[in-house]
């Protein structure tokens, strides 16, 4: 693996949002929303940012979009195999646009992200026409009759306006602009999340046969480890603005070296098929997400880690490359990471505890 | 299948039941036409019981937990069924009674407590935690302001809310999501009410303080001693949680069963569908998950006959696009709605 397979590269990213208090705005404190973050998305990979509310995994997905600017760091976009990185957080707008057609975003909720006063053919033409790259009308409903029918959508209702589809539909009209102008990258920003049940199993095969067909790389924003486990290859955890655990996605859900990321895994409900009990003690984590603001010193995870020790509560743990120089590496922040027999969930490799 | 070892209560029917639906329907009339929320359904639920009532929006199961309180919004009319309320063994038709009168202000609250998915929605924002408990518990039990307190500062330790003689004069937005899930419970709880009723109780909390929020509602539901109605798409959280299943889909129960047999054997082609639809942690990425093909109809669209047979891999022709299904009983206390298990017999 060398730097040029990488697609996105973020180094040290981070992005602090300033407290204002009072008539003058003055600055009372920051929120750390990501306080250095680093990572690669390798081409053609799906790789998951999961975590909760408050991690900083969508502050992360917009900075890379430049949604956002973010306060510090670099992320280095590599438009071709080989090709010489560009590191989007100094560009200027205008040098800004241009990469941009290289990514598209796919976001929650698809009740709010389509204007309800466009049709789907303003929509998913939208980019075309900003950009002026097609010459005319009947051009531009030659690529949205092609961008619906890649997500399955009847290309004879594209005059129609949002609030004739269902969630499911809807998605994929997001899809699809999202596609528009033949992206490498998609950040999707819990895309399933908003869906009804047995509609989210088809956005997600809809995502994977997308991601074969264009060759796509995916940047998954997710809080739903099941989901991860079933489409991602690589998985990022995330706590209060940092990743404390990075590396393969089976790896990290057979074993986890992070007591949050088993306590995370072990939360989860599972529906019992077996008749029989649960074989597993849940781990139940007190307290709530440390507050970004007002992070703990130390490692921010020890005010609730069953594991905690002295250590802990003054020294900012690293992540450090703790797999075998043989295996794909797996990144932990975690003082006694080597130290712990931590569980992970019974996948079929069996990795996990019998 | 497990079926052995079932416990003889509950539903096993020596016991009246706490609370017994029968053949409820509720409907919304507006320009558009008349919707069928709920359409025909019957439970019981037993005391210390924990029913789920599972299915995707529109199914009608917040609706069916509106109507037992008589909390159903204007438009909308329980236009036939029974909800019988059992108090000494005598029972009470809540449907009979006048939703604004003094004998369901009684029961709301008191007798049958409710949270709510959006904790911000249940409380108001102007007064503190304790001010909402206490009019609580002052309303229903009689008692003093001081007493009434008390009560609620030690409900508010049961449901392990941190320095809770404090978090009592804390107003709802300073708390954090899981804190005031918390205190939502509390205050549900301040009048030992015999059944909960938990609409979508985890839905808008994170993973870690969804389990906090399980283990709570389970220990909470064994040392009352209290019934349990659990309201969710994820039935993952009725597997947890709940002794029955209900399935609803467009208003109607579908399957309703033992827990573990439900989830060991289900038996409705929607139940099946909805089980295979989401991946299940643990079982990695060679996990087949399938879609239902197509989605939940508008509410003015439903098809004739079956519901679900435009949806349905197992349809049979002639048949389920015409007739509405028979309910079945395929198992102990396992009954289905489904033109598949009725036709040897027929």
């Amino acid at each position: 693996m060398t730097d040029s397979d990488l697609l996105v590269e973020v180094q040290e990213l981070k992005k602090h949002f300033p407290i204002t208090r009072g008539f003058m705005r003055r600055t009372v404190g920051q929120v750390k929303a990501i306080d250095g973050v680093s990572f690669g998305v390798r081409r053609g990979e799906t790789l998951a940012l999961v975590g909760e509310s408050g991690c900083g995994k969508t502050t992360t997905g917009r900075c890379i979009m430049r949604a956002i600017e973010p306060t510090s760091g670099k992320i280095l976009f590599r438009k071709e195999p080989g090709a010489a990185p560009v590191d989007l957080s100094t560009l200027t707008r205008r040098e800004l646009r241009a990469i941009q057609q290289h990514m598209g975003m796919v976001f929650q909720d698809p009740y709010s992200s389509l204007n309800p006063r466009m049709t789907v053919l303003e929509i998913v033409g939208e980019p075309f026409i900003t950009r002026r790259v097609v010459a005319s009308g009947k051009e531009l409903e030659k690529r949205v009759t092609a961008l619906l029918r890649s997500v399955h959508l009847d290309p004879s209702y594209m005059r129609r306006y949002p609030h004739a589809f269902s969630g499911g539909q809807r998605q994929r009209i997001a899809i699809a602009r999202a596609l528009a102008l033949n992206p490498s990258l998609v950040v999707a920003d819990e895309p399933l999340s908003a869906l009804d049940v047995s509609v989210q199993a088809q956005i997600l095969t809809l995502l994977k046969e997308l991601q074969r067909e264009f060759n796509l790389t995916y940047l998954f924003i997710t809080h739903n480890l099941a989901v991860v486990e079933y489409s991602c290859d690589r998985v990022a955890v995330m706590y209060v603005g940092k990743i404390v655990e990075f590396g393969d996605t089976e790896q990290i859900f057979g074993r986890p070296r992070h007591p949050y990321t088993e306590a995370l895994l072990s939360a989860v409900p599972t529906i019992e098929t077996d008749g029989r009990g649960r074989r597993r003690e849940r781990i139940v984590l007190q307290g709530d997400v440390a507050d970004p603001a007002n992070v703990p010193p130390g490692c921010a995870f020890h005010p609730r880690c069953p594991h905690v020790q002295d250590l802990c509560r003054s020294v900012q743990p690293d992540l450090a490359n703790l797999a075998d120089p043989r295996e794909s590496p797996h990144f932990v922040a975690c003082h006694f990471a080597s130290e712990l027999t931590l569980h992970g969930v019974g996948g079929a490799r069996g990795a996990s505890n019998p | 299948m497990g079926l052995m070892d079932q416990p003889a209560n509950p539903s096993g029917g020596r016991e009246a039941p706490l609370l017994s639906v029968k053949d409820l329907s509720t409907y919304f009339f507006s320009r558009e036409g008349v919707l069928k929320a709920v359409d025909g359904v019957s439970f019981d639920i037993h005391r210390g019981e924990a029913l789920g009532i599972a299915g995707e929006s529109g199914c009608g199961k917040s609706v069916t937990a509106q109507s037992i309180l008589r909390l159903v919004p204007a438009n909308g009319k329980i236009i036939g069924g029974q909800i019988l309320l059992y108090r000494n063994g005598e029972p009470t038709d809540l449907v009979k009674l006048d939703w604004k009168g003094a004998e369901i202000r009684s029961i709301r609250g008191k007798e049958i407590a409710m949270i709510f998915q959006e904790p911000m929605a249940g409380f108001s924002m102007v007064y503190t935690i304790g001010n909402q408990t206490i009019e609580t518990i002052q309303l229903h039990q009689g008692c003093s302001q001081a007493e009434a307190r008390q009560i609620a500062i030690e409900t508010l330790r049961q449901v392990g809310m941190p320095k809770p003689e404090q978090t009592i004069d804390a107003y709802p937005y300073a708390l954090s999501g899981g804190m005031r899930q918390r205190a939502m419970i509390a205050m549900a709880l301040s009048c030992h009410p015999r059944l909960l009723i938990a609409d979508e109780p985890t839905t808008a909390v994170d993973v870690t303080i969804q389990a906090q929020v399980l283990e709570l509602l389970k220990r909470l539901q064994r040392e009352m001693n209290m019934a349990l109605m659990v309201i969710t798409h994820d039935l993952a959280v009725i597997s947890e949680l709940c002794d029955r299943v209900m399935i609803m889909y467009l208003g109607r129960d579908v399957e309703s069963a033992p827990a573990r047999s439900l989830f060991a054997g289900p038996k409705h082609p929607y139940t099946v569908g909805l089980l295979k639809s989401v991946p299940a942690l643990g079982r990695g990425r060679g996990q087949e998950i399938a879609a239902i093909s197509g989605s939940v109809p508008g509410p003015y669209e439903r098809a004739r006959g079956c519901a679900f047979h435009p949806r349905c891999p197992q349809r049979i022709m002639n048949l389920c696009e015409s007739q509405d299904p028979p309910q079945v009983e395929v198992g102990i206390n396992h009954r289905v709605r489904c033109h598949l298990y009725a036709r040897p017999q027929v």
